[in-house]
């Protein structure tokens, strides 16, 4: 299963700006059986930076995010590979190093935040208490914190709201609530995983406006995941595509949407419907993902490509540099494409 | 004029728990022809999916009426006038059941209205499926052992079964992943130009609306505030709160 190529990390830190935060290597996750699900997926967030992970259902992008928390569920293991927070790798340390790295650094926001929530505790309480265990704050000055972080994430009368359980709140309200719970512990990484998409359309826009502005003001890094390309073009300057379990392209999202250089890439484009001018329907792809037990032996797209060739049933197309290298600072991350035909892919 | 296939007249839907009540879908007027797409939007709670429910007989209304090419349905609705409008939900995994082989899903629509039942029913499996997209490998698997894409495939095929006239979608792609959503509104677009299938089509997705409806109604509230040719909804909206929800929508930066 070697992959010569996967050493270039998906939105690599040959910007200009900023050092790395999260650093994942080569990370494989299999399952008890030894089937890969994520495949030497590796990608870089700089401190304070927004990365977008979008992917299908199955595509290994929440599953990505858990192994970053070590959350992974019963019967899936990291087997190989570096999740690197802050310089510790957090796969080789001991279990309490690895606890209380995460613990203090990465917080995550979950799709459902009804889930997430104590139901049965009011929603100030929920946050003060991480204040006063993080922090040792005194009960009213974690009470007093806690209102605090309301405000800053726009709760509309947060002394009521603080005093409500969670089943009071709207969804938005809710995904607000959440997103104070995170920033409670002054996380300098925070894991969004389809932060918008149980939310109305109406609502999804502002909590996107929300995580973009606090990632700014708290300067936290933001590691946003979704299915949906509209949701991560509206916040993150840089894009990790995955398919099947590996990265199959990643750079700067500006440039992946005007000049995807992957086939998948350009047919996701292309499927999202636009509401701001009629267009006909797309031709569609055929098929769906491939069943990571019964992976084809190339390109695990292939099957599904309108550009496929012989040899994309053969073999596997390593993520490799495409297009011409950044210029000198302030660079965009440098783009990369894992197809053998990255140069001649159109997005129409 | 002749009649519209499907008129929805001041249609009414309250929902009573103990002494609370609350109405979902207030003085609802719809009309849907032959061979069109009515595309009903709004967000969750503006009472879309109670209509659609009322609109399959699911649900009776308290007031106001459904009418069948200008027959008004009566409460308790008979068997073809059951089987003239069919519905396609959400989510195949949870409507379709997980254990049952297609063939046995699909042969239960017949079972189910036995006038639509083909004299060589395994003839007819064939079609159906052809029609729908899927291979005859699959009259044998279940529906747990498929894709969301293959599964709704298969919800759809349920539906058109039994020849219906009118074919309510609530939500039918919103489950799926883009690359899978292009396949069932391409099959849905089929469908209606093939059988001249009168859709509702409900969904939160406006850019789907503009790629495929003909008509649409946009719902707040419980009620209608906007309806018209899908075009000048989206290109002259006149109702506010039309606006407020295309400022809304995302779009690719």
């Amino acid at each position: 299963m070697s992959n010569p190529a996967a050493v270039h990390d998906a939105t690599t830190d040959q910007r200009g700006r900023g050092e790395t935060l999260l650093k994942v290597r080569n990370l494989v996750v299999e399952t008890d059986q030894g089937v890969p699900v994520i495949d030497h997926v590796s990608l870089t967030v700089p401190r304070g930076g927004t990365v977008g992970l979008v992917g299908e259902s199955g595509s290994g992008k929440s599953l990505t995010s858990l192994a970053v928390l070590g959350l992974l569920p019963p019967g899936l293991r990291a087997t190989t590979g570096q999740v690197e927070l802050a310089g510790v790798d957090l796969l080789a340390a001991r279990t309490s190093v690895q606890r209380a790295a995460r613990g203090k650094q990465v917080a995550m926001i979950f799709q459902d935040p009804l889930s997430a929530l104590n139901p049965r505790v009011r929603i100030g309480r929920q946050i003060d208490e991480i204040l006063r265990v993080r922090d040792g704050l005194s009960r009213a000055d974690a009470a007093r914190a806690a209102l605090e972080l309301l405000r800053r994430v726009n709760m509309p009368e947060p002394e009521q709201r603080a005093q409500a359980y969670p089943h009071q709140l709207s969804g938005g309200q809710r995904q607000r609530a959440m997103i104070g719970l995170a920033l409670a512990g002054k996380p300098t990484l925070l894991l969004c995983d389809e932060p918008t998409t149980a939310l109305d359309v109406t609502v999804q826009k502002r909590i996107l406006d929300l995580l973009a502005r606090l990632q700014q003001e708290e300067h936290v890094a933001l590691l946003l995941i979704s299915h949906d390309l509209r949701v991560i073009s509206h916040v993150a300057p840089d894009l990790v595509v995955m398919y099947a379990g590996r990265v199959v392209e990643s750079g700067p999202t500006a440039q992946l949407l005007a000049a995807p250089k992957h086939p998948y890439t350009a047919a996701l484009v292309r499927n999202i419907p636009s509401p701001r001018a009629r267009t006909a329907l797309p031709q569609p792809l055929i098929g769906v993902p491939p069943d990571p037990a019964h992976r084809p032996p190339g390109c695990a797209f292939a099957p599904r490509c309108p550009m496929a060739q012989p040899v994309c049933g053969n073999e596997s197309p390593p993520l490799r540099p495409v297009g011409p290298a950044p210029t000198v600072p302030p660079a965009g991350a440098r783009r990369l494409s894992a197809c053998h035909f990255a140069e001649e892919v159109t997005r129409d | 004029m002749t009649e519209p296939l499907l008129t929805v007249a001041g249609l009414t839907v309250t929902y009573r728990t103990g002494r609370t009540s609350r109405t979902a879908v207030r003085d609802v007027d719809l009309r849907a022809d032959p061979g069109e797409i009515l595309a009903v939007v709004g967000e969750s709670g503006s009472g879309k999916s109670t209509l659609a429910r009322a609109i399959v007989g699911l649900l009776r209304p308290d007031r106001g009426s459904v009418a069948l090419a200008g027959t008004a349905l009566p409460l308790r609705r008979g068997s073809a006038q059951r089987r003239a409008i069919q519905m396609v939900f959400q989510d195949p995994r949870s409507s379709l059941n997980p254990r049952m082989t297609v063939r046995k899903i699909l042969g239960e629509a017949w079972q189910t209205h036995p006038s639509t039942r083909p004299a060589n029913v395994e003839t007819g499996l064939r079609d159906l499926l052809e029609l729908v997209g899927l291979p005859v490998g699959v009259l044998d698997r279940t529906a747990g052992e498929m894709s969301g894409g293959q599964a709704q495939r298969v919800s759809i095929a349920r539906a058109i079964a039994v020849r219906p006239q009118v074919l309510v979608c609530d939500e039918a792609v919103s489950a799926l992943d883009v690359s899978v959503q292009t396949q069932i509104l391409t099959l849905l677009l089929h469908l209606r130009d093939e059988l001249e299938l009168a859709i509702v089509f409900i969904t939160h997705d406006l850019g789907v609306v503009r790629q495929i409806a003909d008509r649409v109604a946009v719902m707040h509230d419980g009620r209608v505030v906007e309806q018209g040719e899908s075009e000048e909804v989206f290109e002259h909206p006149q109702d506010p709160y039309t606006q407020t929800l295309l400022d809304a929508v995302l779009d690719l930066a």
